[in-house]
């Protein structure tokens, strides 16, 4: 018997008998007695996108992410009575983190959304109370009310057979605005899958009533699609309609008037006929396209994405490539916007956000594909806009834990 | 008695072992210079072991039988320096084993070949090189003829 060794086949087996130990530890992170929950993003070169969540006592407080859990891109986070609440559509399953007895945020419980229908990045969701939760999967129809307190699904709607939407509503983007004093979460409904074509024109808000696990739908066909809403303290809900693509794929001069601000008066579920703002009536310069309107007492801000005619006369999403973000504050009394002194060109606005009744913007800058990536949290303080912090990648979103 | 008549073991491998590493000095990835890249194996090897019977059932009727293993290192799905490492998204590491037989038979001019083979055999779970998710232990047959 003959014996042919090839090359390198000893290092080879000595590989093979490499093993490592992967230990899962749950210690996360500790606070003082206020706490801040700030999710930051990270790319890698491939595009794979991950998010850490990072503890802080004040929104100011230098960002050090070696403590930091990470999750994929798609996780999104909210938080409700102290709990942080970790909805990962890569995963479908659904987290609860607590502090414990050290002030340490760690794992409690979790729950599978397995064989609901839930996909990577269908969803959004909202918490109304210890009992009543929603995950909206807009891109099948459903929405999956589920327990904080018991994590587990307590029921799951279908928007074609058990609201009465016509087929096409499946395939909708849908944007959580907020939750009035009885507990009813609103979403605006946009009527575009991904692939941005219109498959159930005109604009609708979506309000559910998680603890009671019911729902329904405000229809105005006047208006096209929604993209962004929030309320105000009075429980009246602002909503920003998007005409952009009831021109189909096009974009079509004038761009500037083609969103418009209403309004769905508190305890009404209709629209309210006497109020709608286009853009110009708020700025001269009339806003493009708002994104992430939010409101706090008699004040508002708003990111806008401003492009110029040569970029807007471009096809498709590319309509943006030369477009820039501006940030806007004003009154709600009159809706008058003045521009924010003190920013930049920014290229992607996540999120604006109100803590603690100050208004914050997670963005970065324009020139972030190229130099400089620091992500920034930054601060309205009157009609200024000062950066407050700022880390490696980009800042999401930032929470009051408690 | 040829060499060609005799029984033979054969058995081979190799080791990767790859340094690949984040050198930007700006940009977006400036702050995690000096990271292995994410989500990219980095240390990895196979080996494979072959035991051939010749003119097992006639005259240049071989069978051969066939093992092999496979190993990854557990290599993290992001920037390594990020995160708490306990709690970090990773690849684990895996080890899967698979084999089989294949079995050669002639008669007048034509020729078949027989191969069966059960691959990761462990039932381990695997992944590709970004995540992916690879088959569990699965079975596969294959007839090759030539005439």
């Amino acid at each position: 018997m003959k014996i042919q060794f090839s090359f390198l086949f000893l290092s080879a087996f000595l590989m093979l008998i490499i093993t490592g130990c992967d230990d899962d530890g749950d210690n996360v992170s500790t606070i003082d007695d206020t706490a801040y929950l700030i999710q930051v993003e990270t790319q890698s070169p491939d595009g794979d996108r991950l998010v850490y969540m990072v503890v802080l006592p004040s929104l100011d407080s230098a960002i050090n992410l070696d403590n930091a859990i990470e999750f994929s891109g798609s996780a999104r986070l909210r938080t409700y009575d102290e709990k942080v609440y970790i909805y990962d559509s890569e995963t479908m399953e659904i987290l609860k983190l607590e502090f414990n007895e050290n002030d340490e945020l760690v794992e409690t419980d979790k729950f599978s959304m397995a064989g609901t229908g839930a996909t990577f990045f269908n969803g959004t969701d909202a918490i109304v109370s210890n009992t009543g939760a929603v995950v909206v999967l807009g891109s099948i129809g459903k929405l999956v009310f589920w327990s904080p307190e018991n994590m587990e699904i307590t029921a799951i709607l279908d928007l074609v057979d058990d609201l009465g939407l016509p087929e096409t509503a499946s395939g909708l983007t849908m944007y959580y605005g907020g939750t009035d004093a009885s507990g009813r979460a609103f979403f605006s409904v946009g009527t575009t899958d991904f692939t941005g074509f219109v498959n159930y024109p005109g604009a609708r808000v979506m309000i559910v009533d998680p603890d009671n696990q019911t729902a329904e739908i405000v229809e105005d066909l006047t208006l096209s699609q929604g993209t962004s809403g929030n309320l105000d303290d009075d429980g009246d809900y602002y909503f920003v309609g998007d005409a952009f693509f009831t021109l189909g794929r096009y974009a079509i001069p004038p761009f500037d008037t083609d969103f418009s601000i209403n309004r769905i008066n508190a305890g009404t579920n209709s629209f309210d006929p006497d109020f709608q703002l286009l853009g110009t009536d708020i700025n001269d310069n009339g806003y493009e396209e708002i994104r992430h309107l939010s409101i706090s007492g008699d004040r508002f801000v708003a990111g806008v994405i401003e492009a110029s005619t040569d970029s807007i006369a471009t096809w498709g999403f590319d309509v943006f490539s030369n477009a820039k973000i501006q940030l806007y504050t004003g009154s709600t009394s009159d809706w008058k916007g003045t521009k924010l002194s003190g920013q930049g060109d920014f290229q992607f606005l996540f999120s604006a956000l109100e803590v603690d009744g100050d208004f914050y913007f997670a963005t970065t800058d324009i020139d972030s594909r190229d130099a400089d990536d620091f992500a920034g949290l930054y601060k309205v303080e009157g009609t200024s806009l000062v950066k407050v912090n700022e880390t490696v990648g980009f800042i999401r979103q930032a929470y009051r834990i408690r | 008695m040829s060499d060609s008549n005799r029984p033979t073991l054969r058995i081979s491998g190799n080791g990767t072992w790859l340094d690949f590493r984040n050198i930007s000095e700006t940009g977006r990835f400036e702050p995690f210079k000096g990271d292995r890249i994410p989500n990219r194996p980095y240390l990895f090897s196979n080996a494979d072991a072959g035991y051939k019977i010749p003119n097992l059932l006639g005259d240049q009727n071989n069978l051969q039988l066939f093992l092999g293993a496979r190993y990854v290192h557990k290599f993290f799905r992001g920037w390594e320096s990020v995160g708490d490492p306990d709690r970090k998204q990773f690849i684990p590491r895996q080890l899967t084993q698979n084999a089989g037989l294949t079995q050669d038979l002639q008669k007048n001019e034509l020729k078949f070949t027989f191969t069966l083979e059960v691959q990761n055999i462990s039932n381990a779970k695997v992944f590709d090189f970004f995540g992916v998710q690879r088959p569990g232990r699965n079975f596969n047959a294959k007839l090759l003829m030539k005439f």
